[in-house]
């Protein structure tokens, strides 16, 4: 009876700890079915669930991520071009990860890092890239992400019309 | 007439199991020392925000050492008990293997917690189980020639000072000394038997762009094949050494 008591003590204790340390890290660790990590865990979230709406060739919902002022003017394509120096048709997201996820000291701004491996589907080759997604929020506003506006500063694009 | 090896196994595991959970203070702090190194190592990829193939040797390497030094004291500070009792049947293997379950999983939870601390900070490329996986290799390894160097010591403090006898060689005989391309045939034969080093490719084919999964299972059987090798030789070096005192 002890035994099993101790049994079952210790596996509270570790599925605790294990929960609490996905919580603390900001979701670095993967806890499916749970939104932990507060700020940093809903970034990697959104981070997650754009790069795959990416991988789906979904770009509709891929753009949604950004502020309502940006969602109609965003180009996903035309900023994953730029990204990938890929055009959109000839990419083909094999896998991604999270490197990390950072906030600011006011906890409004925030980014992630990730970490795509990648196939060029005319040259047939496979290569890891590396991009960082930034994000904002003011107040209580939810987070929007910056994808369309931190790529768009080149003097030359700002007349072009995408 | 002796118990059986199965029996003597069976109550040598219970018996350091116990003695082990009793001294709960020193194992604590063996398994605490892996986080620390975990966050010292994102401490230093963290101003890089991003993995490189140092970072690989580096856990290699401290997974080792966390092996050699957990169980570099234990033949040497039992040795006047194991020769008591080989005087009665004692089996030298069964005294070693009685080690292994406690040794590995203080092993286990130390490569858990030092990948813990770094992939808190910096997720590193490749899959995690399969890194855990290769990491317990090399502490296993590390338990193995720290066994070694205990049966071979006549002294704890001895057995302690010939750790670093045991990293360097890891150290110099690996790519991060010299470029692979450079190595000689000799250079080549040592590396193979680094536990690091099997380690380490591990680690570079699970990051690589087109990760070759028959190498990784190789890699982690030979790791597997030294861990037991350095095992047997930790029972030859109990069963033919006496107490040099």
């Amino acid at each position: 009876m002890k035994k099993w008591l101790i049994g079952v003590a210790l596996i509270v204790v570790l599925i605790g700890g294990y929960v609490g340390a996905a919580h603390l890290s900001g979701g670095a660790f993967p806890a499916p079915g749970l939104n932990l990590g507060g700020d940093r865990g809903e970034l990697r979230r959104m981070s997650v669930s754009f790069i795959e709406d990416v991988q789906f060739k979904d770009f509709d919902k891929a753009g949604s991520y950004h502020s309502p002022e940006d969602i109609g003017t965003v180009d996903i394509p035309f900023l994953l071009e730029r990204v990938f120096l890929l055009k959109p048709e000839a990419l083909e997201i094999m896998s991604y990860e999270i490197v990390f996820a950072d906030l600011d000291r006011s906890g409004d701004r925030g980014r992630v890092k990730l970490r795509v491996k990648l196939r060029d589907l005319l040259k047939e080759n496979i290569r890891d890239q590396e991009l960082i997604l930034y994000y904002h929020r003011s107040g209580d506003s939810p987070w929007y992400m910056k994808l369309e506006s931190s790529l768009r500063t080149d003097e030359a694009e700002e007349g072009k019309k995408h | 007439m002796s118990a059986p090896w199965r029996v003597q196994l069976s109550v040598l595991a219970a018996r350091y199991r116990a003695r082990t959970l009793a001294d709960w203070k020193t194992g604590l702090l063996l398994v605490a020392q892996a986080p620390f190194i975990g966050w010292l190592c994102t401490l230093a990829w963290g101003s890089i925000e991003t993995d490189t193939p140092s970072l690989y040797f580096v856990l290699g390497l401290a997974a080792l050492w966390f092996g050699c030094i957990g169980a570099c004291r234990e033949v040497v500070k039992d040795r006047r008990i194991i020769e008591r009792e080989r005087l009665f049947g004692l089996s030298a293997s069964a005294w070693v293997l009685s080690r292994y379950p406690v040794l590995a999983a203080i092993g286990m939870a130390q490569v858990v917690l030092l990948v813990g601390a770094v992939e808190w900070q910096i997720g590193m490329k490749g899959a995690l189980p399969l890194q855990v996986l290769a990491l317990w290799g090399a502490s296993l390894c590390g338990t193995g020639l720290g066994l070694l160097v205990s049966g071979l010591s006549s002294t704890q403090e001895r057995a302690v000072g010939a750790i670093p006898l045991l990293i360097l060689p890891q150290i110099l005989f690996s790519e991060f000394a010299i470029p692979r391309r450079l190595f000689g045939d000799t250079m080549r034969a040592i590396e193979a038997a680094m536990p690091v080093s099997w380690c380490y490719d591990v680690f570079a084919e699970l990051a690589a762009s087109q990760t070759s999964w028959s190498a990784v299972a190789a890699d982690l059987l030979v790791l597997g094949g030294i861990a037991m090798g350095l095992a047997g030789m930790a029972i030859l070096v109990v069963r033919i050494t006496r107490e040099s005192t």
